[in-house]
């Protein structure tokens, strides 16, 4: 059937060429990323890979923030309350300095990881929270990891999509988690950011599974780790890694469900 | 509605403003519903990435007012009653 969208949207079959899902994104986006060329606090050019570059990165936006918090807390702590408040104030001041340095490099984290176990399904809606600060945050993007297994009643994986293949969902090893070949979570053929940009960064949602009440003696044992990267570092496709680009942070969540093989109840083990 | 969630909505709008109309947030949907339809041969089950942004898509255009319906091919505006 052709349509306006099937038209503009070509859907599975286009993602077969991920360089013309990245042409069109490069020449969205080239300005934004073509235009940095500046340093920001903390981060120094160490390295020759990227991954070098940003674990150096990310140790030195805590450091320089630590000392700088230290700096200003052990002053006004000596002011407050002499050599004893100095030292307080440093610590005080170390800590906020490290965790602000932490943020200002970038940062991920997990809320709403609970399950919500209704009378036909267990689901999980976890968010996924970016904390870029000051930086543009577009140019960081959000990476999934997946390690485990789906398996059904008689212990047969169930099959998923994976980089456009359907696949049995039993992965012996933590591997990029995406249905396309961008590994950047949520991209689509024509766009690889597709983010909501919030106060602080951006953010993004996952829903796995789910797990039906009928699906008797499932077992539902899947690893995840979201990744906070630079999106300039990240390859244009993936076949379950991405290169030389390391986190700038990590944050780890499961989804865990086993439906009793009798009664069909969830529990989360 | 907290204030938090208010400026929330507000930057989650204006980054919608910002990608596209209400037919880019169908063509998306439609990309992604086609992802995982059975009809199309598609798994029944998934690591969640597209649920989550089918159901993010989905909350976007009911908050512009726009109620959809999937034809089994695409996403299309239900016609507004008479």
């Amino acid at each position: 059937m052709t349509s306006r969208f099937s038209r503009d949207f070509t859907g599975i079959p286009a993602r077969a060429d991920p360089a013309a899902a990245n042409r069109d994104f490069t020449r969205t986006h080239s300005k934004r990323t073509e235009k940095r060329t500046e340093r920001y606090p903390g981060e120094e050019e160490v390295g020759t890979t990227p991954g070098t570059r940003e674990k150096r990165t990310a140790l030195g936006g805590a450091l320089l923030g630590g000392g700088i918090g230290a700096a200003i807390g052990g002053g006004l702590g000596f002011l407050a309350g002499g050599p004893i408040g100095a030292a307080v104030g440093a610590g005080l001041g170390a800590l906020a300095g490290g965790l602000l340095g932490h943020y200002i490099t970038g940062a991920v984290s997990v809320s709403d990881d609970g399950y919500a176990d209704g009378a036909a399904d267990s689901r999980k809606k976890v968010r996924f929270n970016a904390t870029t600060l000051f930086r543009d945050p577009t140019q960081f993007a959000l990476v999934n990891w997946v390690k485990g297994s789906m398996l059904d009643g008689t212990g047969r994986p169930f099959n998923v999509t994976m980089y456009g293949a359907t696949v049995p969902a039993n992965f012996p090893s933590y591997q990029v988690d995406s249905m396309d070949t961008d590994p950047v979570y949520w991209s689509t053929p024509g766009r690889r950011w597709n983010f909501h940009e919030s106060l602080t960064g951006f953010w993004a949602t996952d829903s796995p599974g789910p797990a039906l009440k009928t699906e008797l003696g499932a077992v539902y044992n899947l690893d995840f780790k979201i990744g906070l990267y630079r999106l300039a570092d990240l390859p244009a496709a993936t076949a379950g890694d991405v290169g030389g680009a390391t986190a700038l942070s990590e944050a780890p969540w499961r989804y865990s469900v086993t439906v009793d093989p009798k009664t069909g109840a969830f529990t989360h083990p | 509605m907290a204030k938090e969630e208010a400026g929330e909505n507000r930057m989650a709008r204006s980054a919608g403003e910002r990608n596209g109309g209400i037919d880019e947030l169908l063509q998306e949907l439609t990309y992604w519903r086609r992802l995982i339809d059975p009809a199309r041969g598609a798994p029944s089950k998934s690591t969640g990435e597209a649920p989550s942004r089918i159901a993010d898509l989905e909350r976007q255009l009911e908050n512009r007012g726009v109620a959809v319906h999937w034809d089994g091919d695409q996403y299309i505006r239900n016609e507004p009653p008479r």
